[in-house]
């Protein structure tokens, strides 16, 4: 926050601080325990000593959102519980990340109904999507890493300014649709 | 130890309005709202009965039959190794039925959530809030008739669509 | 006070013992440690040994699927230059995998073997669009060889059910 708001127009020592920083966020981003459901024991097992998060600076995860940068949103979110993920996001200091692991956090997945949040994008801006039901943990890790290359890509004065929660990044588009060569 | 004929009998010559019938090879009572309580009083109070233990309390919506809801309470007796269920028919106009809260208090939450799901009122339940959906939810949602929330699932035909219409979070 | 000095050294034991070690962790990024042979993971439509491809657009798994993950529409096969064996072959085949959730029923309902869950299971997503499959995504190349026996049934020796499925 503060950072951003004083740096101001710098050019290339904007550029250079831009990598330092952005190097710094991804190297210690303490992700914040939210555990819903099933998916929370695979955030676990990446965790443990097997898949090891420490290894990406990610070994402390915060019971409070006051330490923390990423909300890893495990497991179906109920319509109970939206207001007090909002609630616990809104605590959290900026700069702030999300990954909706799993099916249910991303979209609902198979609970298509009343009571369960049709993806956690309708209380929070996501910005990972993991996909898998639970997912393993390397998948976890990948999508972790998939946010540690965005947030390398990020300028830190325009942060917060272009965040919106359906973003088509060109790139990365491209390399999940159509990558593939189409059959003539 | 009590036999299920002699429990019948015994039924039967107390309250003869009750009909009764068999559940998976339980005894299953159908019961009208004003006698519930009473039943279940005596069956818990009764030496010989000792029906103490309140399994569950639920609600069934039968759409399209009269009385078009249901409560049904499960009662155990452990010295007597046997279950009961009773079935009280709950009309759409006037859903109530009588509160088990002070025969069991475990009856408490139960009733509820069947009020929650159900829009079953408990009459003289001390505290009849919603207990699982938000408290600002409109609507029964256990009830047949309810909307299921469904959301279409995005496809490449129909993305743009749903997500133009989807409450998305801002920042 | 022996006692409880001894109990110290005897916990302190066991860290120097782990610590000459090798450590258990899998360096994920450069290390995959490889899933088992019968892990359901990203959807793959499969070929037949020439070339054509083996879905043939009976939406069996769209309604198999439990999470109503998977769309189909099927088209007509120009009989001079068919895509599929027989009369349909599917002219769309999505599936959206933030929906599924990888229990492996379009597999079971396939009656041409033609939908297999690989073991790819990186499926991360910048945003909801990109989580939608189309059929140029799923379908391998030809030069990719061809799907044969799912390996669960391999591997567990069954008979295929139901026998009509067909090789070519």
């Amino acid at each position: 926050m503060g950072l951003e708001e004083k740096a101001g127009d710098l050019g290339i020592v904007t550029t250079t601080l831009e990598g330092v920083v952005n190097w710094g966020r991804t190297n210690a981003m303490w992700p914040m325990l939210f555990g819903l459901a099933c998916c929370a024991i695979e955030m676990m097992a990446a965790q443990a000593s097997n898949y090891d998060m420490s290894r990406f600076g990610m070994e402390l995860m915060r019971a409070s959102p006051r330490q923390a940068d990423l909300m890893i949103v495990a497991g179906r979110v109920s319509r109970k519980m939206a207001p007090v993920l909002r609630r616990l996001y809104d605590q959290m200091p900026e700069p702030k990340w999300v990954i909706a692991m799993g099916d249910c956090a991303s979209c609902g997945g198979v609970y298509n109904n009343y009571a369960v949040v049709q993806g956690v994008d309708e209380v929070v801006p996501v910005d990972v999507y993991v996909a898998g039901c639970p997912p393993r943990p390397e998948a976890l890790i990948d999508g972790i890493l998939q946010l540690h290359q965005k947030v390398r890509g990020e300028k830190i004065d325009q942060r917060s300014a272009d965040r919106s929660p359906i973003r088509v990044d060109e790139t990365v588009a491209g390399h999940h649709r159509g990558a593939l060569k189409p059959l003539g | 130890m009590l036999d299920r004929k002699t429990l019948e009998a015994r039924v039967s010559q107390r309250f003869p309005s009750v009909v009764i019938g068999d559940e998976s090879g339980d005894l299953a009572l159908t019961v009208g709202r004003m006698h519930l309580v009473e039943l279940a009083a005596w069956l818990r109070d009764e030496p010989e009965l000792n029906f103490k233990f309140l399994n569950n309390l639920c609600g069934v919506d039968f759409l399209g039959r009269e009385p078009r809801f249901e409560v049904v309470v499960h009662l155990t007796s452990i010295p007597n190794q046997m279950r009961i269920a009773l079935h009280v028919g709950v009309p759409e106009n006037d859903p109530t039925v009588p509160t088990l809260t002070r025969l069991f208090p475990t009856a408490n939450y139960q009733e509820r959530e069947t009020y929650d799901m159900f829009g079953i009122i408990f009459t003289g339940h001390p505290g009849l809030e919603r207990i699982l959906m938000p408290e600002d939810w409109m609507g029964y949602p256990q009830r047949k008739d309810h909307p299921l929330g469904y959301e279409e699932v995005a496809f490449t035909h129909n993305e743009d669509w749903i997500y133009a219409n989807k409450p998305f979070a801002k920042e | 006070m022996l006692k409880g000095t001894m109990a110290y050294f005897k916990g302190l034991k066991t860290t120097a013992k782990y610590l000459f070690k090798k450590p258990v962790t899998i360096q994920y990024p450069d290390v995959k440690r490889p899933v088992r042979e019968r892990f359901r993971g990203r959807h793959e439509l499969k070929r037949f040994a020439n070339g054509l491809e083996r879905c043939i657009g009976c939406s069996l798994c769209a309604a198999a699927c439990p999470a109503d993950a998977i769309y189909v529409v099927p088209g007509q096969n120009d009989p001079a230059k068919p895509l599929s064996p027989g009369e349909r072959h599917a002219a769309v085949y999505e599936i959206n995998m933030l929906r599924c959730i990888f229990c492996g029923y379009c597999e079971d309902a396939c009656p041409t073997n033609a939908i297999v869950l690989e073991h790819q299971y990186e499926l991360s997503f910048y945003d909801r669009r990109s989580s939608i499959y189309t059929k140029d995504m799923l379908l391998v190349q030809p030069e990719d060889g061809y799907g044969e026996v799912p390996p669960v049934l391999e591997q567990t020796g069954r008979q295929l059910n139901p026998p009509a499925q067909i090789d070519l």
